[in-house]
């Protein structure tokens, strides 16, 4: 069942150097049970994606130019803020990264997470209270009944981020948004947020968005990706074709270049050359050409769009779906057949 | 060959602002840097990976033990000797939107530490700036360019610039890629390496990141709750970590399936009620083996054999090679 649909989005900012377009002709599904991947750099558009999801995007001085994001049947960008502010952590929530910046300090961790309740589900404080202590639970707080009249300092800085989890699941949202949501955690903390996002999906077949630019936690826990260069997406697969037979030069490239745990160590790196493009000044043509070691006279006149392969001859199997906006794609893919095959 | 750096027994505390309790950020730590060397040290968050970083550099006071840098104690120096050694030890930071001054031009940036250093007159700095420059891959025509000018990459290298100016002998780099945009991390870390061997410089990094670790660093020391649980060459440890906490790093590095059962506890205690004995006992994953030594009896770092061996405090691998 498909959860979310965005189609053609298009949000632009403007500057005092210009309008930019943060996201453009951006669409994707995210389904029950899923976790699809926004990957990129900076300026590449997927934060202002989330944004959009969860209606920010006029809250962050942008505005959404073109575009629909469906959601339970209605159309969520046609909604007034009082009909957003209802879905909003009722049916799609944000998974907050920095537990020390997204809770109150004066307010018990009961109170925060029993007010999501009486506001979005008509609670009385009692019934929330208990709701919370359950929510407490579900993410592994042992003695969940006290600690709702824990302060947040009163916490570990493990359980404070659990319990900041706790409180983006409390209302059971079906869509989960989360902005790199483990970046600044300890591993073995990650690990537990990881494995609580996985439960939400496979328990009650929560759909995740997970927005992040770490190409290893992407490829280790999500369904699809969605590799965004400069506003769009330049190339959109399952998690383990992509990263295993990239189409996008891009992609290939932020894969080689990322430093290793295992085997040989390299007596250098396959380092990227140049910096992400700026949106207030980017290229003619494809945004990534002056970063490509392919790039031809064709890719920095012409913009490409998102498309399958036009030829079969590689050898990589045509599944349905997979896209990038590259001129030069088959021989992206056709290197990776020759190296298999060598 | 004497060490560049030798820490014996070296310990900084805290104190609470506004309360009583002290906190113990780095507990007794030896370890030592060769002349070129490249180490790192990796641990969690509270770990003192950090403070005894800025220790080295001269920011914090140690309260006991020893810190030799080049075979002197640095404790014992007169201040305009320890002035001196600050040239010696250079630091670069995770952020370099924060760690460079927005109303400096790259030339001011570049040449404070000289002019701070009484380095040559405005025409050698001048100079000097542009050879730094070049030797971190930035245009000389940069010079009267502004730190918001540059991308984040960019700002790094200036960053790096900027540290190098005054030709220190050891660089200490906290984080230095984890504020980078992925693509433009590699180059960094190449600039490092080519430096390091250009200049034989001698890299310390603070992080988290052991892919990092396994691609820049010779030799590797786990930190603990303020102390040091291993100290082993890089290549040994990736293949087979010893401590058991090492252990359960790599294996959540590696996203390895049995990461999980590698920690029994993802919550690590609070640094001012830190468990007796060993301080990782209540998380260690060889539960069923502790004995009353891992409880009550804090494990001192061995060394497993001679010089390059590995160290490790544990009273588990202890009582397994006294079998």
């Amino acid at each position: 069942m498909t959860l979310l649909q965005v189609d053609n989005l298009r949000v632009r900012y403007d500057t005092p150097r210009g309008p930019l377009w943060a996201v453009d002709q951006l669409s994707f599904k995210l389904e029950s049970g899923e976790m699809v991947a926004l990957v990129g750099e900076s300026g590449s558009g997927k934060s202002t994606t989330a944004l959009a999801i969860l209606g920010l995007v006029p809250y962050s001085g942008g505005v959404v130019e073109t575009g629909e994001i469906w959601y339970g049947g209605r159309n969520l960008l046609a909604l007034d803020e009082r009909e957003f502010r209802k879905l909003r952590a009722s049916e799609i929530a944000l998974v907050f990264q920095d537990a020390s910046a997204a809770l109150n300090p004066f307010l018990t961790i009961g109170v925060q997470l029993a007010e999501v309740l009486e506001v979005h589900r008509g609670l009385s404080r009692r019934e929330a209270l208990t709701e919370s202590a359950r929510a407490l639970g579900d993410v592994g707080i042992p003695d969940p009944e006290s600690r709702l009249h824990a302060y947040p300092h009163e916490l570990s800085g493990g359980q404070r981020q659990r319990a900041l989890i706790a409180m983006s699941l409390v209302a059971k949202p079906k869509v989960l948004i989360a902005d790199e949501p483990t970046t600044a955690l300890d591993p073995a903390v990650a690990l537990t947020v990881l494995d609580l996002l996985k439960r939400e999906r496979e328990e009650r077949g929560a759909g995740v968005v997970l927005v992040s630019h770490d190409l290893e936690l992407v490829h280790a826990t999500a369904n699809r990706v969605h590799v965004m260069y400069a506003g769009r997406v330049i190339e959109q697969a399952d998690a383990h074709e992509l990263f295993e037979h990239p189409w996008h030069p891009y992609t290939a490239a932020l894969w080689r270049a990322r430093a290793r745990l295992g085997g040989e160590r390299r007596h250098r790196l396959a380092a990227v050359p140049g910096a992400p493009a700026e949106l207030t000044a980017l290229p003619t043509g494809c945004a990534f050409h002056p970063r490509c070691e392919l790039a031809t006279d064709r890719c920095r006149r012409e913009r490409p769009d998102l498309s399958g392969l036009r030829r079969a001859e590689t050898g990589m199997s045509l599944s349905s779906g997979r896209r990038a906006a590259c001129f030069e794609k088959e021989r992206v893919a056709g290197a990776h057949a020759e190296t298999l095959e060598a | 060959m004497s060490a560049l750096v030798e820490l014996v027994d070296l310990s900084v505390t805290y104190a609470e602002r506004g309360g009583k309790r002290r906190l113990k950020a780095v507990d007794g730590v030896s370890l030592s840097l060769a002349r070129g060397g490249s180490a790192a040290l990796v641990g969690e968050s509270g770990s003192g990976k950090s403070t005894l970083a800025r220790a080295l550099a001269g920011l914090v006071e140690p309260e006991g033990g020893s810190l030799r840098f080049d075979g002197r104690e640095v404790a014992s120096l007169s201040p305009p000797e320890r002035f001196a050694l600050r040239r010696r030890v250079q630091l670069v930071f995770q952020d370099p939107f924060a760690s460079l001054d927005p109303r400096l031009s790259v030339e001011e940036l570049l040449g404070e530490p000289l002019e701070i250093h009484r380095v040559g007159d405005a025409r050698a700095r001048r100079a000097r700036s542009f050879a730094l420059l070049e030797a971190v891959g930035l245009s000389t025509q940069d010079i009267g360019r502004y730190p918001h000018e540059f991308s984040g990459g960019q700002r790094q290298r200036l960053a790096i610039a900027r540290a190098l100016a005054l030709e220190p002998e050891l660089l200490i780099l906290d984080e230095p890629t984890s504020a980078l945009d992925v693509s433009v991390q590699a180059q960094i870390l190449n600039l490092l390496a080519s430096l390091r061997e250009r200049f034989g410089l001698a890299y310390l990094f603070i992080t988290h990141d052991l892919s990092l670790v396994h691609q820049m660093c010779e030799r590797v020391a786990v930190m603990y709750f303020g102390r040091v649980v291993e100290e082993n060459d890089t290549a040994a440890f990736f293949r087979e970590p010893l401590h058991p906490y090492s252990k359960a790093l790599v294996a959540l590095a590696r996203r390895a399936a049995d990461a999980r059962a590698l920690l029994v506890s993802a919550e690590a205690p609070s640094p001012f009620d830190l468990p007796a004995g060993c301080s990782f006992h209540p998380r260690c994953p060889r539960r069923a083996e502790l004995g009353s030594r891992c409880v009550g009896e804090r494990p001192a770092l061995a060394r497993l054999g001679r010089a390059c061996a590995p160290s490790v405090a544990c009273h588990l691998l202890d009582s397994e090679r006294a079998r």
